[in-house]
């Protein structure tokens, strides 16, 4: 019912070079490469900061608002919120934007975790990536809260951050350095027919 | 191209079941084998093609004809589990269990998704496992495994999990009910649909079928709880930029296409049509769906 892309943003690209993940291009050194994917040591948006319990309902309620405008989207209660959004180590993390004099919760920004096993290479065993899961901005420009994403993955010391082409992805990958993916990702309904959507029609994040 | 097999597996040979390798190559001569390589829009799906899905080549209105293709009666749905070729067994695979855990940790570790050059593989953690299965309102008869009888080795796995979908608006449900704009939050948060994940079948038993036997029967279960709708997708292994992302005019490209991002698609353990299809009849050289 929808076919999307992954983009693919380096976040540590000599690992990725060495593993053969990504190549160095011609006439590219691995310092120019490894600069020109730098980024700031900490995020920019103020009131940013790992998301907790009592920030739930608010958060699950904007998320729910904000999903019901794509085609194909789920609802969360706020049970299913908690579980898919509280952080976890090595699983999700999850961040959102406290205002700093309403003290209402903004924005939220999550990604969760899912490495792979780096096969035959002697040097490293695995390959640590980000995804990114739900995110609404309402406070925040989505490209400034996406790039801070980018910035706590790498602290988190992940070495690439991945995003489909879903949601409203497509107005950041391109600014943010997102290099596009080989290949499709097709999402199916089994007894259900519906009309085929764009990518940035579908509002669901599959893991 | 295959040819239609519909034959149930033939017994299997009794008295070969040892241990390891035997014990699985035994396994084995119980199982139909399909050389296929069917692929295309023109291809002949032997399981799919029996199933309430949209036809490859099939186009959609842009409205009018959304809501279940098949409506079952859930007084039809078979009570009783499907059969699995001899020499296996179901088994629920319980999370909770660290030990059990670990076992299916160890099946996806070893046999999940990875890119055509076998050079990255799928690596969900157990956290990550219990995160992604035990979501509010979970059934643990919904992780379904495989286990060889003789050794009882986790072989196989399907799971799903329940969560609520909204499709243009409509709830994603058996009985299409009226569309109201305004109700999509406030309506009760019933799990309407499973996600369906986490498909694997062990390197050695590719190609045996036993795929569209887990498909059937995970089906079945969820059925059998009165859910009639399911949603998934194909989690390819991608990797690499094929073009070089954003970047000033002046200067040279970042990334070059690296020669081995070939259209080509290996064993996939998940949840969707092609991946299915790829898991069940082992081939690896069928082209994306387009």
């Amino acid at each position: 019912m929808a076919r999307c892309r992954y983009w693919h943003r380096s976040l540590n690209p000599k690992k990725l070079i060495e593993v053969g993940f990504s190549r160095l291009a011609p006439r590219m050194t691995m310092t120019r490469t490894v600069k020109l994917y730098g980024l700031p040591e900490a995020p920019s948006t103020r009131g940013l900061r790992p998301m907790v319990a009592a920030d739930c309902e608010e958060a699950c309620a904007a998320l729910n608002k904000h999903l019901m405008k794509y085609a194909i989207a789920p609802q969360l209660s706020e049970a299913e919120f908690k579980h898919w959004l509280l952080p976890r180590t090595d699983v999700i993390y999850s961040f959102v934007v406290e205002h700093p004099e309403t003290h209402k919760i903004t924005d939220m920004v999550s990604f969760y975790s899912l490495p792979s096993s780096v096969l035959g290479n002697e040097k490293h065993t695995q390959l640590r990536a980000a995804y990114c899961y739900y995110v609404f901005a309402n406070g925040t420009k989505l490209l400034d809260l996406m790039q801070d994403a980018l910035i706590l993955a790498k602290t988190h010391h992940f070495d690439v951050f991945n995003a489909l082409d879903i949601l409203d992805n497509e107005t950041f990958l391109k600014e943010l350095k997102f290099g596009i993916g080989d290949g499709h990702l097709q999402y199916y309904m089994y007894n259900w027919r519906c009309a085929n959507v764009k990518p940035n029609q579908v509002g669901l994040v599959l893991l | 191209m295959s040819e239609p097999s519909g034959k149930k597996p033939a017994e299997n040979p009794e008295g070969q079941v040892a241990t390891g390798k035997d014990a699985i190559r035994a396994a084995l001569q119980g199982v139909q084998i399909d050389d296929d390589d069917a692929s295309g829009a023109d291809a002949k799906h032997l399981f799919w093609d029996t199933q309430p899905v949209p036809g490859l080549s099939e186009d959609f209105p842009e409205d009018g004809r959304m809501g279940p293709i098949d409506h079952t009666d859930l007084a039809a749905v078979r009570k009783e589990p499907y059969t699995l070729p001899a020499s296996f067994q179901w088994t629920d695979v319980n999370l909770d269990s660290d030990v059990e855990c670990k076992e299916l940790y160890t099946l996806l570790h070893e046999n999940y998704v990875e890119d055509g050059d076998q050079m990255f593989r799928f690596d969900y953690s157990m956290p990550f496992l219990r995160w992604a299965l035990q979501p509010p309102g979970y059934r643990p008869e919904w992780f379904v495994g495989v286990r060889v009888a003789q050794t009882q080795k986790l072989v196989a796995f399907i799971a799903c999990t329940p969560a609520l979908l909204y499709c243009h608006g409509t709830r994603v449900q058996p009985s299409q009910p009226e569309a109201k704009e305004d109700e999509a939050t406030s309506s009760d948060d019933e799990p309407s649909v499973v996600e369906v994940n986490f498909l694997c079948v062990h390197k050695k038993l590719r190609s045996k079928r036993l795929a569209p036997v887990l498909i059937k029967e995970i089906t079945r279960r969820v059925n059998v709880c009165g859910i009639f709708q399911a949603r998934a997708a194909r989690p390819r292994f991608l990797r690499a930029p094929a073009r070089p992302p954003a970047r000033p005019p002046a200067r040279p490209p970042l990334t070059a296409v690296p020669p081995f991002l070939r259209r080509r698609r290996t064993r996939r353990g998940s949840c969707c049509r092609s991946r299915w299809r790829a898991a069940g009849t082992g081939t690896a050289r069928s082209t994306p769906r387009s």
